[in-house]
């Protein structure tokens, strides 16, 4: 037999040979590019179908849908059928998916800092020719950082559901053990904030979720005015002094059982700590705070909303997160204009306002402050103004199409960093060679 | 004397050991398929159960879409069965009994794809059908798996065995190729036959990494990549989990148990081919 | 008659036509296709730019390259060894065909026939830091709960388990059929010149089946390289990336980050290795043929 291998062996070599010496160049596949023209809507007899994949906020969004489906759908002749794809992580791996395998739907939702790398591999099409036959207004999309919407100088999404990071605390346990029931207001505040909390409960007073970087620039921006990535997105910040001064805080305080940092797979363990009532704060997006309420009423605690503590000199900057809603490049031009129209809609007043009062998002127009629901619901819900007034210092994400690949690295890296004893700035330094590789390629 | 018993003892305790490792996980799984939410997260957990919850199957059932994937896994897995006899038995015939230019050349090619894994290469394969729009469809998940190198050497040595004397008297009876092989080569083959199709039979049913690379949507994917969505939507509730696990495995236990020798030893020959 | 020389010259091609076409499709045409798009810069929707040898630059600078090689090589050699040295001690503990043995060799080969998904989602749960059975006879026992797939230091070490449970049963099926083809004389022969049980073991049982060993550890070593599901279905390469082998890392880069043309360079590395332990396998076999 092993004669016979051998013979083969050699026919086989000749044949791989010949097979990679003549690889057939196969041409990649071509996609149109950004179109550059855009028709405007004209009902017809027949019902033009929609698909929109939507991520976060199943419910919500189900239900802003159906609205749809029943008032300016059923006028136009447009049925639009919402398909919930998971996470902010998950649609992007689906819609990426979606465009290779073309079966992409005609609209969806997505993270705010993936705008630039969907419409670099032209997953997306240029909102302007658009906004332009509709004369659409875009001036009332007024509320927090706008520059996630736009590539180069041209609108790419609508804001959907848009969120700032803040602190949740837990007002109760803060009475009991006798702090200020509105949270630090400093860094320098929150470390004796929460020693005492950790003297009286004997338990981890604070805690973050790993899951994206988004909560960890707010901390850099506020803690020591730093930016993730410099201004042209060529570089990180990751090892520069602020940053290190950072994570050494954070680092002390996991070490001391004062923090506690929860990898990315470990979702279930945040609810139960947020569900903990000796839990005494946690940063989290403002976008949950309908969740959050919830978790703590099961739980018998009071909950109260602070901005994120400032840095030294008064520094504060939030990332501006959440969700745009994009055109897909796919369908017809009437499928597109119908799409158009759902999505002009989905941004009105009237369903901003909805989709912020029924979960804690911030309405993405200033016309949505003056609507009724929301008057209501900010009297009755003290959380949403105090993001409001965060907004003030809100900042763009990142932009680059890599951000993704960065997120990825970065969270597992520093999961090591806060838990190993090692040299915070060495570390930091071979994470930062390992980012500028990926922004720099 | 003495010192005969403790190693009996030891023989006994061993295999006893044995025992445990190989069922235990097998009955934790039925075990927990069988707890409520309660019991399952009991500590000290219980190692039997009272009640019977069936109701976790049916809500296993329910929160995926559990006849979409098993359909799927049928789709495919018969088509791979039947796929493979209609491009294996004539090619291995070929390389048996005919002479033809290039056949060792050939022969050795079928061989050489033995030596390839293909899990390396599944992403340019996923480029090309992509680029032929075959993505999401049963076909991608059949046609690589119908020509086999195994199946073809094995069935090539079965064929090779029959007596050149039964074929020469067929031949004069002027009986076709096609009829020769059909009355007379396969009816020789059933053992190599049934081999071939237990082994491509519990490799397609179990497979995992080709739905999933090879899939961008649920359309065609299989019942392991289902079980494994239950897992990612279910994962506070391990017994829905596992119930949904126990339906998995059901159909290849219950070949199993009726093939067991069978299956043993078409693995066998697998494995010292 | 002359008609029926015509379709006999042409009908083999024709036989072996459609098996033939499918493998160079789907086998010998995806190697070079493979080889061809590492040499890109491409993300499978825009145009494809040629980089030469940038990504193997790439490949060799990176340190999470490197810390996937090195946890694909640790994969492998706690797999190979632990299922062959467990499934050698397993063979000879089995060797006697008693009706026990019997019972548990098929058992032990149960895993084998279920999916790896199954496997994994069982063991997943044996293995919950919180509420699986393993920590808990820990605790009996007073020890401290592991994180078996939340710990980076032990995490590798139990997918490897898993698997290694997994296969057991399919390499001692293939050592027990090993063991059983040494002609019996031999060991006669062994018990007319008194050796030691020792040597006997050594010089005739482990001799006699070391070209069915070798064959396996070059099984195990290919199979070793190709282990994915338990990766994808337990941890996803995670805690901190120590899990992370590379067939797992040209999945994610290939499809989370559709970097198809470093994913292809990773698979080249990754065939190179494998093509290599298997020639070095060819030639080690040859040599002993000739020695013989």
């Amino acid at each position: 037999m092993t004669n016979q291998w051998n013979h083969m062996k050699k026919k086989f070599a000749v044949v791989l040979t010949a097979v990679v010496g003549t690889t057939v160049i196969l041409s990649g596949c071509g996609q149109a590019g950004a179109n550059e023209s855009a028709v405007k809507y004209t009902k017809g007899d027949k019902v033009v179908e929609i698909k929109f994949w939507t991520s976060a906020m199943e419910q919500v969004n189900k239900d802003l849908v159906d609205q749809f489906n029943k008032t300016k759908g059923a006028e136009l002749n447009i049925h639009v059928s919402a398909e919930y794809q998971g996470d902010y992580s998950e649609i992007q791996q689906k819609v990426n998916a979606a465009a290779i395998a073309n079966t992409l739907p005609n609209a969806f939702i997505g993270e705010v800092s993936q705008t630039k790398g969907f419409a670099d591999s032209n997953t997306i099409v240029d909102l302007e020719p658009f906004m332009k036959v509709n004369d659409f207004n875009r001036d009332d999309f007024k509320i927090g950082d706008l520059d996630n919407l736009y590539v180069d100088k041209d609108m790419y999404a609508f804001p959907h559901m848009r969120s700032l990071p803040v602190m949740y605390v837990n007002k109760t346990l803060a009475k009991k053990v006798g702090l200020n029931e509105n949270g630090p207001a400093t860094f320098d505040e929150l470390e004796s904030y929460m020693e005492t909390a950790y003297k009286a409960t004997g338990k981890t007073p604070m805690y973050l979720l790993n899951n994206d970087l988004w909560i960890l620039e707010a901390l850099l921006s506020s803690y020591s005015n730093t930016n993730m990535l410099n201004d042209e997105e060529t570089a990180t910040n990751i090892n520069s002094k602020g940053a290190v001064e950072l994570i050494s805080f954070l680092r002390d305080g996991v070490s001391k059982g004062l923090i506690k940092v929860f990898n990315p797979t470990q979702l279930n363990d945040f609810v139960g700590a947020v569900s903990d009532p000796d839990t005494l704060l946690t940063f989290s997006s403002i976008g949950g705070y309908k969740i959050f309420l919830g978790l703590a009423a099961k739980s018998k605690y009071e909950l109260g909303v602070a901005m994120i503590p400032e840095g030294k000199g008064g520094t504060r900057g939030v990332p501006v997160g959440g969700s745009n809603v994009y055109m897909s490049n796919t369908g017809t031009e009437e499928e597109k204009a119908a799409t158009f129209e759902f999505m002009e809609w989905l941004s009105d007043t009237e369903q901003a306002a909805y989709a912020s009062a029924n979960t804690g998002y911030l309405p993405t127009r200033l016309s949505s402050l003056d609507t009724d629901l929301m008057k209501k619901t900010m009297a009755e819900f003290p959380g949403y103004k105090v993001a409001i007034d965060e907004l003030k210092f809100s900042k763009k994400r990142p932009t680059t199409g890599v951000y993704h690949e960065v997120e990825t690295l970065v969270v597992s890296r520093l999961g090591d960093i806060l838990t190993d004893n090692k040299d915070v700035q060495q570390g930091l330094d071979a994470l930062a060679k390992d980012v500028n590789a990926i922004l720099t390629r | 004397m003495w010192l005969r018993l403790p190693k009996v003892t030891i023989r006994l305790l061993l295999s006893v050991l044995l025992i445990i490792i190989f069922l235990a996980p097998f009955y934790w799984m039925l075990l927990t398929a069988f707890k409520t939410l309660d019991e399952v997260v009991a500590v000290p957990p219980k190692f039997w159960v009272d009640k019977l919850q069936w109701v976790n199957f049916k809500d296993a059932f329910t929160r995926i879409n559990f006849l979409h994937y098993t359909k799927n896994s049928i789709i495919i897995t018969l088509g791979t069965l039947v796929g493979q006899m209609l491009v294996v038995v004539p090619a291995a015939y070929a390389f048996a009994r005919y002479q033809f230019k290039g056949k060792s050349l050939l022969f050795g090619l079928v061989l050489a794809t033995m030596m390839v894994p293909g899990q390396l290469i599944f992403l340019p394969v996923f480029v090309m059908f992509a680029n032929v729009g075959l993505l999401n469809t049963y076909v991608s998940l059949i046609v690589p798996f119908i020509a086999s190198g195994m199946a073809i050497f094995m069935l090539r040595q079965t064929f090779m065995q029959v007596p050149d004397s039964i074929l020469e008297a067929a031949r004069l009876d002027n009986s076709s190729e096609w009829k020769i092989i059909r009355t007379i080569m396969l009816p020789m083959a059933v053992p190599t036959l049934s081999t071939l199709a237990l082994l491509t039979f519990i490799g397609t049913w179990n497979s995992y990494f080709f739905p999933l690379v090879w899939t961008t949507t649920d359309a065609v994917r299989t019942l392991p990549l289902g079980v494994k969505k239950l897992q990612d939507s279910e994962g506070l509730n391990p017994h829905i989990v596992m119930a949904g696990n126990m339906m998995l495995i059901l159909p290849i236990l219950i070949v199993f148990m009726f093939a067991r020798k069978h299956i043993i030893k078409a693995f066998t020959y697998s494995g010292v081919k | 008659m002359k008609q029926d020389n015509n379709t006999l010259r042409i009908l083999p091609y024709v036989m072996v036509a459609p098996a033939v076409l499918i493998l160079v499709a789907f086998y010998i045409y995806p190697i070079g296709y493979n080889i061809y798009l590492s040499f890109f810069s491409w993300n499978m929707r825009g145009p494809m730019k040629f980089i030469g040898l940038k990504n193997y630059k790439e490949l060799f600078s990176s340190s999470d390259f490197a810390h996937t090689l090195m946890n694909t090589i640790g994969y492998m050699v706690m797999e190979v060894s632990m299922v062959l040295i467990l499934g050698l001690l397993m063979a000879l503990f089995l060797q006697k065909n008693t009706f026990i043995n019997r019972f548990i060799q098929t058992i032990s080969f149960t895993p084998n026939i279920i999916s790896l998904v199954s496997v994994s989602l069982i063991w997943m749960w044996l293995m919950n830091t919180d509420k699986g059975l393993f920590n808990y006879i820990l605790s009996l026992f007073g020890a401290d709960p592991v994180g078996w797939l939340t710990d980076k230091n032990v995490a590798l070490f139990s997918v490897v388990l898993v698997s290694v449970w997994k296969s057991l049963g399919f390499n001692v099926l293939i050592i027990l059929s090993a063991l059983g083809a040494i002609p019996p004389y031999l060991y006669e022969a062994a018990a007319l010149d008194n050796a030691s049980r020792r040597s006997v073991f050594f010089q005739i049982t482990l001799k006699m089946i070391s070209p069915t060993l070798f064959f396996l550890i070059l099984m195990n070593i290919i199979g070793s390289f190709q282990a994915f599901e338990t990766i994808s279905v337990m941890t996803n390469g995670g805690p901190s990336n120590s899990t992370n082998t590379l067939i797992y890392s040209i999945y994610k880069q290939g499809f989370e980050y559709y970097r198809v043309g470093y994913a292809s360079a990773m698979a080249v590395v990754l065939m190179l290795i494998v093509g290599l332990i298997t020639i070095l396998y060819f030639k080690v076999l040859n040599k002993r043929v000739h020695y013989r």
